[in-house]
């Protein structure tokens, strides 16, 4: 089982689209530490996300659990994985160092060239100055490290030069994630269109020249074809084995549900209550209607989001928006698909249909041996 | 989650997409290697593990072990006519010399001052030292590569199974020689035995110095005219140093396959 740790909702930016309850709630290492004794009796391997708010500004609670972790490791010979999701603005060579100790994967949320029209400090002053040694250091000690935009509807014309600068700046591993809470149009869709045909170019360029990436939207929407079925189930399933832990130590089924206590299914002392846990999951399984009857349902995300709170009832929802955006992005993504393939490209037929090419990837990026 | 916008519509028709699924795809989908991996020992090794009856249906035929030389290094004058060479003491060549890239103007046709077995039996101490052994059969495997007007042909001259990594100790009858650009065939070659055999080949040569740049070829005189160009001393001196440049070659060969992560590295074998 994974689990996703907040361990604080501060943060040291206000960004426009952030959807945490910012506060002053701080989880202590004595709460982490039982989160981790939680997720151990599920069996290993256990991947912690260290999350937040921002969770660098918790870096001995993010030290004390990875120590805690480790010494089950060395005593059980239990796995463990550790990953974070950060802005980058805490970055420094000692954790960097620390990071790499302990094979702790970094997730680096940057919006390139949109990054001070949404992510700034909360007195309103710029952050991508401050970023800008942040991000070499950061390729230096993890050149695989993630590349996280947010699409954002008012920043949606700079889709492309977002990846363009995440690539340029040295990232391989890319996502662009949309915010689906914005007030998006019509027209900013047209656009968003007009954005991803752009993205599907270079993606197709960089491709055939061999240059080895992952950029979601694109490589997750392949995947949901060359998956078949099994996409959203192995969707599904992720998400499921994936709960968050609260600053206070509440355990949610997913980060989207922090804070809504009728959404807790345990806590780290009690455990996790597997039948309200089955409860959500069960929930989130049905489809809507309108879903049954959609050609591309298969292959759509709604599985990993699709449940929420409608007024005092537990109820299926999905964004109206990210139907729309699957219904946008999945013909883009097969045309693509469709080149790459026609035109023979090796590198895309492994990476989609090689299964054991996370393995190859990381052995030729020498991973194994350092 | 509302935005007055957008409603959820389902997507009635959608026409599935012209590329296969995992289960759909072809056999031989993965059967090219990317670029960037055919290159790539570590890869090939790695490659040859997974999948090499899977994505091959190719199966190791083996043959004799390449014949091993005892002797020491010493001066050897012969001329290249296979089957057919002689050492000067007598000794025949039971596989072909070679000749080296640094050859110029006249052919294939050079002082060996180091015998083919001689050349194998350096390489593969020094590999096995390192921890290659070639104790395995070759494979008769053979690469080949698309030239103009010809087609050029390779075998392997040492074989390490665990590792697949062939050693390749090339002829280079191939009479479009001088008009390839150098190390294309080579490059096209592994390429090949890669992708037919996840085999990862390196090319070594023996680094005979051509005597007779420039000169007609009289074949009975040859051997006299090589005989008379050097002298005994001038061949063991030759020798020492041919054998220099060939081990030179093989440890750049194992320092790559060091940074390829197929051997550890080096602090980690010689503590």
């Amino acid at each position: 089982m994974n689990l996703t740790l907040h361990l604080t909702n501060r943060c040291n930016l206000a960004c426009t689209y952030c959807f945490v309850a910012f506060g002053q709630l701080r989880m202590t290492a004595d709460t982490a530490k039982r989160a981790v004794d939680v997720a151990v009796t599920k069996g290993s391997p256990t991947g912690i996300l260290f999350y937040g708010g921002e969770p660098l500004l918790e870096r001995d609670v993010i030290h004390q659990t990875v120590a805690y972790a480790e010494e089950i490791r060395k005593k059980t010979g239990h796995q463990f994985f550790y990953k974070i999701t950060t802005n980058g603005i805490l970055l420094d060579e000692d954790f960097l160092q620390f990071a790499k100790s302990v094979n702790l994967t970094i997730g680096f949320s940057h919006d390139g060239p949109a990054q001070d029209d949404c992510r700034f400090f909360s007195d309103g002053s710029p952050s991508s100055g401050v970023l800008a040694d942040k991000i070499p250091l950061l390729l230096r000690y993890q050149p695989f490290a993630i590349g996280m935009g947010v699409l954002d509807a008012s920043v949606v014309h700079k889709a492309t030069d977002m990846v363009k600068f995440l690539r340029r700046s040295g990232f391989r591993y890319m996502t662009l994630n949309l915010n689906y809470d914005a007030p998006w149009t019509q027209a900013d869709f047209e656009t968003l269109g007009q954005e991803y045909e752009k993205l599907a170019k270079l993606y197709c360029n960089w491709t055939l020249d061999e240059q080895k990436f992952y950029l979601s939207p694109f490589d997750q929407k392949i995947l949901s074809h060359v998956k078949g079925a099994a996409y959203n189930i192995d969707r599904r399933n992720m998400s499921q084995n994936q709960p968050s832990v609260a600053p206070d130590g509440t355990i949610f089924p997913g980060s989207r549900y922090v804070d809504d206590p009728a959404f807790a299914i345990g806590d780290v002392w009690a455990g996790i209550d597997e039948k309200k846990q089955a409860f959500f999951a069960q929930k989130g399984a049905i489809p809507l209607d309108a879903c049954n009857a959609c050609a591309i349902q298969s292959r759509c995300n709604y599985a990993y989001d699709m449940l929420a709170r409608q007024g005092d009832a537990f109820a299926i929802d999905i964004s109206p928006v990210q139907c729309a955006h699957e219904k946008l992005l999945t013909p883009i993504a097969d045309r693509l698909a469709e080149e790459l393939y026609h035109r023979g490209s090796a590198l895309f037929m492994h990476k989609h249909y090689n299964e054991m090419f996370p393995f190859l990837s990381a052995l030729e990026e020498g991973v194994f041996t350092g | 989650m509302q935005n007055k916008h957008f409603t959820l519509s389902p997507m009635q028709n959608y026409t599935p997409p012209a590329y296969p699924t995992r289960t759909t795809a072809p056999p031989a989908a993965l059967k090219k290697l990317p670029m960037r991996w055919a290159k790539n020992a570590a890869m090939i090794v790695c490659l040859g593990a997974l999948s090499i009856g899977a994505l091959t249906g190719c199966a190791a035929q083996p043959t004799e072990p390449a014949a091993r030389c005892d002797d020491g290094i010493h001066g050897v004058v012969g001329y290249p006519q296979r089957d057919n060479w002689y050492a000067e003491d007598g000794r025949k060549f039971d596989v072909e010399v070679r000749t080296h890239w640094g050859g110029s103007g006249a052919g294939p046709f050079y002082v060996a001052h180091l015998t083919e077995q001689e050349a194998l039996e350096i390489i593969r101490n020094r590999l096995c030292q390192a921890g290659i052994c070639f104790d395995a059969p070759v494979p008769d495997y053979v690469a080949t590569a698309e030239v103009p007007a010809e087609e050029a042909t390779a075998a392997l001259s040492l074989f390490d199974e665990r590792t697949r990594q062939g050693i390749v100790f090339p002829a280079t009858s191939w009479p479009w020689y001088w008009e390839i650009p150098r190390g294309e065939i080579e490059d096209k070659l592994q390429q090949d035995f890669a992708q037919q055999f996840q085999i990862s080949a390196t090319f070594m040569y023996n680094p005979t110095k051509s005597m007779c740049d420039g000169q007609s070829w009289d074949w009975e005189a040859y051997p006299t005219l090589i005989e008379q160009t050097f002298t005994d001393a001038e061949k063991q001196e030759a020798g020492e140093i041919l054998k220099g440049r060939l081990i030179d070659q093989i440890d750049a060969f194992l320092d790559h396959l060091r940074m390829e992560g197929v051997l550890l590295p080096i602090e980690e074998t010689h503590p």
